[in-house]
């Protein structure tokens, strides 16, 4: 069985550009969820959200003509393939799969607004819309990265980055390639904050994963990508191993579009094959990145299924969404780099605005405060609109 | 506003904003259930509520907060259209 | 890698059930049309009621193939099936939709994720699920990835569905597009199995039969393999290689089917449509 590991971390957050200030503010517990300025919220229940700084956009060496999502992307992207130093012959042998949603959708809303609004004004063939499908990240970063391999888009909702790790993780296991780029990215977009207004899963304040008193979600932005690997072509080139990514699992509900199962049937089978995929026992897990968005349904039952993994009280659990908040297709590829991290540094980031537990969550959430803890195994969980469920593991 | 007048109204709603044929709308009585799993009900999940409770505030001007816990006015018609006309002050 | 055999291929499209109703000439036939509608499907309205037509297309195209293989959906319910889903722009008209008209219940519809979601939900199918975004190419990635997941034994039959819905949308297609193909919509689902051929994917185009399905079925982004795939099916096993690319985003793909056990068609009833 071929083993997977970690060789490269990339990540832009609401913290700035690079995995330094991304674990700094993990693991320090700052919440960055703060007013939004990208789009008018005007009316909505909501107006924060965990937006990239804009002086770290200024920084980013793409230019700013490019869409937004392009922009993080390739950062994070780049700084992966930069920390796992892959050659560039080797990138022409690498695939790449991106987790992705929103694609040029924060410019395109921009353009279709104004057209709707003066018709005569907007360009006749807006080049908005050319970006707009999520598709065009790949065909970016490919194109600049000079990576040669497969090219995926994978659009799972809210676990499309979690789904592309698993993916990069399938090519190389069936011998595709041996080396893949995988992550996932998404810019604030007015349609995503409109449907979770309507939706009335939008927290007024910064969202509070686990507490009794959540009222929803905050939404972020953010790419993360990981340089995914055969270990035996890792060791021969000597690369640097972050992590081994041990076992993934993706599962469907079949249930609701948007209802999770109530009894959390699909996430309990995700998490079983990934650990079966992984070959551990529950028991060796010490820590569970929860999917942990805030909102009153996902949390109730999110812990109920982690109890009938893991027993109860039996893992450390804390919920990244609290901290940088709900990044959409980069949530699972930025929960993912936040959990090697923890293994990495032996330090739990803490769920941030976590006063009370609710009782129906029997774990310790790590509340305010990062906790040293010398895990081996860990878990990343991502669960997505229409009852999408993805686990992934690692191992230190 | 009679009860009847609300009636009315989350009829018209159920057809425009939850999209049920007109005439399954048209048969609904005060007697007639609401939610999925409910004998005889007219099959709502949590999507439909939300999109119902955000249609009544729009109509009636109530406030309806998402953390209350409103099955039982939510059960039926009769039931729905009482809670609107106490929260809309008719009653 | 083992090379599926394609048990059961459902196809609907803007001309008709059933690839027997492709015309020969796409552009001709479409007399100038931009777009050739699929129209609505006939599923229960009340059950379906939110679903906007890229859902009601999946659910339609799966119901297609179990129709094409002769099968209850019992013989798909459950955690061995996997489904891939493919689109480049079937969720377009959803997103327009709910930008013009925000609603509850339109949001969760506006995710491609919402049409494998119907489906799952329809069918019962529970095992691993993956959605790609993209083209022709994405198609053919999809089929690659599921002789992978059936090699593997995740899972026992993997259907692979495309889907693109053009029509509310065809005013913005008419500004970015220079194409003179007409925007078919279509919607195809083709049930892999494990078959002992061999399977290979190939950079680049190599066949001269991909401009023949072209041709004949017009522009429908993703779903042109499974129409190539379909007409392919008199090819019997044995007759030698079987190839099906495709062009998207600057990248060419080939998938060659190889051996004498497998092909496309090997398990795929005789002269059925």
């Amino acid at each position: 069985m071929t083993r997977v590991v970690v060789t490269g971390l990339g990540v832009v957050s609401p913290y700035g550009v690079g995995v330094k200030p991304f674990w700094a503010g993990l693991s320090a517990g700052t919440c960055a969820i703060r007013p939004v300025t990208l789009i008018d919220t005007e009316g909505f229940r909501a107006r924060i959200a965990a937006e990239i700084p804009a002086g770290a956009m200024t920084s980013l060496a793409a230019s700013r003509r490019r869409a937004r999502g392009d922009r993080l992307a390739l950062a994070a992207a780049r700084e992966a393939i930069a920390d796992a130093e892959v050659s560039r012959a080797e990138r022409a042998a690498t695939a790449l799969v991106v987790g992705a949603v929103g694609g040029g959708m924060l410019e395109a809303e921009a353009w279709y607004w104004a057209q709707v609004r003066e018709p005569g004004r907007s360009s006749p063939r807006p080049r908005a819309l050319l970006s707009i499908l999520p598709s065009t990240h790949a065909e970016t970063l490919g194109w600049r990265l000079g990576l040669g391999g497969p090219k995926e888009t994978v659009v799972m909702a809210c676990a499309s980055g979690a789904a592309s790790l698993a993916l990069g993780a399938d090519l190389i296991r069936a011998g595709v390639v041996s080396r893949a780029v995988a992550g996932g990215v998404d810019a604030l977009t007015r349609i995503c904050f409109m449907g979770f207004n309507v939706l009335k899963l939008l927290d007024p304040e910064p969202c509070r994963p686990f507490d009794v008193g959540r009222r929803g979600m905050s939404i972020g932005e953010a790419a993360a990508f990981v340089v995914l690997e055969d270990a035996a072509a890792a060791r021969a080139r000597g690369a640097r191993v972050h992590g081994e990514l041990l076992g993934t699992a993706v599962t469907t509900d079949a249930h609701h579009v948007t209802a999770p199962h109530p009894e959390g049937e699909g996430m309990v089978r995700a998490m079983r094959l990934a650990l079966a995929a992984a070959r551990r026992e529950p028991s060796a897990v010490g820590y569970v990145n929860a999917h942990g968005t805030g909102t009153a349904q996902n949390d109730r039952i999110e812990a109920g299924a982690l109890r009938r993994v893991f027993g109860e009280g039996g893992v450390l659990i804390s919920s990244t969404k609290s901290l940088i908040g709900h990044t959409m297709a980069a949530a699972g590829a930025a929960e993912a780099v936040a959990t090697l991290l923890a293994l990495q540094h032996e330090l739990i980031p803490p769920t941030a605005n976590l006063a009370a537990v609710d009782p129906e969550v029997p774990f310790d959430c790590v509340p305010a405060a990062a906790r040293p803890a010398a895990v081996e195994i860990a878990m990343s969980n991502s669960f997505g609109f229409g009852g999408q469920n993805v686990s992934l593991v690692f191992a230190r | 506003m009679t009860q009847k007048e609300v009636l009315d109204e989350i009829k018209t709603i159920v057809v425009e904003r939850l999209r049920f044929d007109p005439r399954r709308a048209a048969d609904m009585t005060l007697d007639t259930t609401l939610p999925k799993g409910v004998e005889g009900s007219l099959g709502l999940d949590s999507l439909d509520f939300i999109e119902l409770s955000v249609a009544l505030e729009e109509r009636f001007g109530v406030v309806i907060e998402e953390g209350e816990d409103l099955a039982d006015d939510f059960l039926s018609m009769d039931t729905l259209s009482r809670f609107i006309l106490t929260r809309a002050g008719h009653a | 890698m083992n090379a599926p055999i394609v048990r059961a291929l459902g196809w609907r499209s803007g001309w008709g059930p059933g690839l027997g109703a492709l015309p020969e000439d796409a552009r001709r036939a479409a007399a100038g049309r931009p777009v050739v509608s699929l129209g609505r499907p006939a599923l229960d309205e009340e059950r379906f009621r939110r679903a906007t037509r890229d859902c009601l297309w999946a659910v339609a195209a799966v119901g297609a193939m179990l129709e094409d293989a002769g099968a209850r959906r019992e013989a798909i319910a459950g955690a061995r099936t996997a489904l891939i889903y493919v689109t480049a722009a079937a969720y377009g008209p959803s997103n327009r939709a709910f930008i013009e008209r925000p609603g509850a219940v339109y949001f969760p519809y506006t995710a491609p994720a919402a049409a494998p979601a119907e489906v799952a939900i329809e069918y019962g199918l529970t095992g691993p699920l993956t959605i790609f975004i993209g083209g022709g190419v994405s198609t053919l990635r999809a089929i690659w990835h599921a002789a992978g997941l059936l090699a593997g034994a995740t899972c026992d039959r993997v259907l692979v569905l495309a889907v693109e819905i053009f029509d509310e949308c065809a005013d913005l297609y008419a500004r970015v597009r220079s194409g003179e193909d007409p925007l078919v919509e279509a919607a195809g689902c083709a049930w892999l199995e494990r078959g002992t051929g061999t399977l290979a994917l190939e950079e680049g185009v190599a066949t001269a039969g991909r401009d023949d399905v072209r041709r004949r079925v017009g522009e429908t982004f993703s779903c042109e393999p499974l129409a190539a795939l379909g007409l392919r099916r008199s090819v019997v096993a044995g007759a030698g290689p079987i190839a099906v690319s495709a062009r998207w985003g600057g990248e060419e793909v080939t998938l060659i089917w190889g051996g004498p056990t497998s092909g496309v068609g090997a398990g795929m009833r005789e002269g059925s449509e």
